[in-house]
C-alpha cells in the first residue's frame, strides 16, 4: 500500500469503529496504521463523538430508567467509590437499596402502590395541612428574622452541636451555585400538637439537588424507625409524592441531610417528613407526618 | 456555573453518581432498550455502561462536547461491543422498511443537546447518499454490508460515503483539526 492507500484504510477503520465497532484483527491493524499518522491519534474519540451526536440527532429518550435498576447501580457505585465519610456529621444519609426496600416495606403496601391505591389520601391531608401553614409561618417568622441562619446562609450554631464541615460546606456551595433556589422553613404539621422543629429546606430544580436542615428533630431509634422525606410535585399525583430518601438522627443538635429524590422533581409544592419503619416505605400515613414545608408560589 | 457531573464523579464525589443517574439514566436506558435484544440484556448493558462512565469520567472534556454526547458515546461503544459479541443483526425482512423510511427526527425541539442539533444540520449539508448511509448505519444500526445489500450500492461505495460523511459532520461539529481537514474536502 502506498501512503494514500494506507491513510484511506486507516480512515475506513476509524469510521467503521465509530459506527459499528471492530473485531480484534481490525483493531490491531488500526493501531499499527495510527502509528504512522500522529495527527489522527484523537480520531477515534472525535469520530465516536460525531457518531454519538448523529445518533442523538434522531433519538429522544422515551423511558425512565427502572427504579430497581437505579438501585442496583447505586449499590455498585458504593462498592466502586471508596471515599471516606464526612467527619462530624450527625446524620448518616443512607440511599435505599432495592434489597432494603423489599425487606422493610410491607408487601400489602407495595401491592397497593403498584395498583395505584393509597392507604392514605395524601391530597386530603395536604389540603388540611396547608390550611395550618399560615399560622405556623406567623409563629416562625419572628424567630427566623432573629436568626442568622436564614438571613446570611450561615449554619446555625448551638452549644451542644458538633461542627458540620462536610455537609454544611456542601450546602453552602449549593446555595452559592443554585440558579433557581427554592427555600422554605419547616412548619408544624399539626399546630395543635406542636413539635417545635426548626430548620429549612433548600432545593434547585436545575441542579436536581437540595438539602434539608433541622433543629429539635428527635433522635430516632434506628432499630425501630427512620425518618423519610417526601416531595410533592405539581406534575406528580398527590397521592404518590416522590420519595426523597431516608435518614437517621444520631445526636441532638443541628442536622443537615442531602435530598435524594428518586424521581425527577419538576415543580415542588411541598416537602414533608414522616417517621417510618427502618428502610422507609413506599406509601406513608398522615399520622406519621413530623413536619412540613409548603413552597410558596 | 455548576461543576459538571462527570468532573465531580472523577473527583470521587459519590453524590454525583446519583445526579448522573437522575440526569442521564433515561438516556442510557432508552439507548440500551433500542440496541439490546431484550430487557434483561438491556439491564446488564446499562450496569456496564455506568461503570464505563465512572471509569472514563476524568477524560470528559467540556470544551469538546456536552456531557450528554460524551455519555451517549460511552453507551454506544458498550452497546456495539455487546451486539458484536452476540452477533445480533436486524432481520433481513425489516431492511426494506428501514431503507424506505430512514429515521429522521425533524423536530429540533426534541433534540437533547447542542451537538445533536448541529449534527442534524450537518446531515442536511451532506450529499443524499452520504446522509442515507450514515442514517442507516448509525441511526438504524445496519452494517455496511446490509446497507449495500439493501440499497444496491457497492460495498466500497458505502464505506466511502460513510467515511466522507462522518468526517464532514465531525468538521461541522468542530471536532476536527487543521491537519486532517484536507481529507474531508477530497
Amino acid at each position: 500500500m502506498n501512503d494514500l492507500e494506507r491513510q484511506e484504510k486507516m480512515l475506513d477503520l476509524l469510521t467503521e469503529k465509530a459506527i459499528s465497532g471492530l473485531d480484534e484483527q481490525s483493531q490491531q491493524e488500526l493501531k499499527e496504521l495510527l502509528n504512522n499518522y500522529p495527527e489522527w491519534h484523537d480520531g477515534e474519540e472525535t469520530l465516536a463523538l460525531t457518531a454519538a451526536a448523529i445518533k442523538l440527532s434522531a433519538f429522544t429518550p422515551d423511558e425512565e430508567i427502572p427504579v430497581h435498576l437505579s438501585a442496583k447501580i447505586l449499590a455498585q457505585s458504593e462498592r466502586y467509590f471508596s471515599t471516606s465519610e464526612n467527619e462530624g456529621k450527625v446524620v448518616e444519609f443512607r440511599p435505599r437499596t432495592e434489597k432494603q426496600t423489599e425487606s422493610v416495606a410491607p408487601a400489602p403496601v407495595v401491592a397497593d402502590s403498584k395498583a395505584g391505591i393509597s392507604v392514605w389520601n395524601w391530597a386530603g391531608w395536604a389540603i388540611a395541612a396547608a390550611a395550618c401553614i399560615a399560622l405556623a409561618i406567623n409563629l416562625w417568622l419572628p424567630r427566623t428574622t432573629e436568626s442568622p441562619v436564614l438571613t446570611n446562609n450561615q449554619a446555625p450554631s448551638t452549644p451542644t452541636a458538633p461542627p458540620l464541615p462536610g455537609l454544611s460546606e456542601q450546602r453552602q456551595q449549593f446555595l452559592a451555585s443554585a440558579p433557581d433556589l427554592v427555600q422554605e422553613n419547616w412548619a408544624e404539621a399539626n399546630p395543635k400538637e406542636p413539635r417545635n422543629i426548626e430548620g429549612d429546606i433548600v432545593w434547585s430544580n436545575a441542579l436536581q439537588k437540595g438539602f434539608v436542615r433541622f433543629r429539635n428533630l428527635p433522635v430516632n431509634d434506628k432499630t425501630r424507625e427512620t425518618y423519610q422525606l417526601w416531595i410533592f410535585d405539581a406534575n406528580q399525583n398527590e397521592k404518590t409524592p416522590i420519595d426523597g430518601g431516608v435518614f437517621d438522627v444520631d445526636a441532638n443538635g443541628d442536622v443537615i441531610v442531602p435530598i435524594n429524590a428518586k424521581l425527577k422533581v419538576q415543580k415542588p409544592t411541598m416537602f414533608a417528613v414522616t417517621k417510618e419503619k427502618p428502610g422507609g416505605v413506599v406509601v406513608s400515613d398522615p399520622k406519621r407526618v413530623v413536619t412540613i414545608a409548603k413552597i410558596e408560589t | 456555573m455548576a461543576q459538571a457531573i462527570l468532573h465531580r464523579i472523577a473527583s470521587g464525589d459519590k453524590t454525583a453518581v446519583q445526579d448522573c443517574l437522575k440526569f442521564y439514566g433515561g438516556l442510557v436506558w432508552s439507548l440500551a432498550r433500542k440496541m439490546s435484544p431484550n430487557t434483561d440484556d438491556a439491564e446488564d448493558a446499562v450496569q456496564e455502561i455506568f461503570i464505563d462512565i465512572w471509569k472514563n469520567a476524568e477524560r470528559f472534556d467540556e470544551s469538546q462536547s456536552s456531557e450528554t454526547t460524551f455519555i451517549a458515546m460511552i453507551a454506544r461503544r458498550r452497546l456495539i461491543d455487546r451486539l458484536r459479541y452476540s452477533n445480533r443483526r436486524i432481520s433481513a425482512s425489516s431492511l426494506e422498511d428501514v431503507v424506505a423510511e430512514p429515521a429522521n427526527n425533524s423536530n429540533e425541539d426534541l433534540q437533547i443537546c447542542v451537538e445533536a442539533k448541529e449534527a442534524a444540520q450537518a446531515l442536511k449539508t451532506l450529499r443524499p447518499e452520504q446522509r442515507q448511509v450514515l442514517q442507516l448505519s448509525i441511526v438504524q444500526g445496519l452494517s455496511h454490508q446490509e446497507i449495500s445489500d439493501a440499497t444496491g450500492m457497492p460495498l466500497g461505495t458505502v464505506k466511502t460515503h460513510a467515511r466522507r460523511g462522518l468526517l464532514q459532520v465531525r468538521e461541522f461539529l468542530g471536532l476536527g483539526n487543521s491537519n486532517t481537514e484536507k481529507e474531508v474536502s477530497r
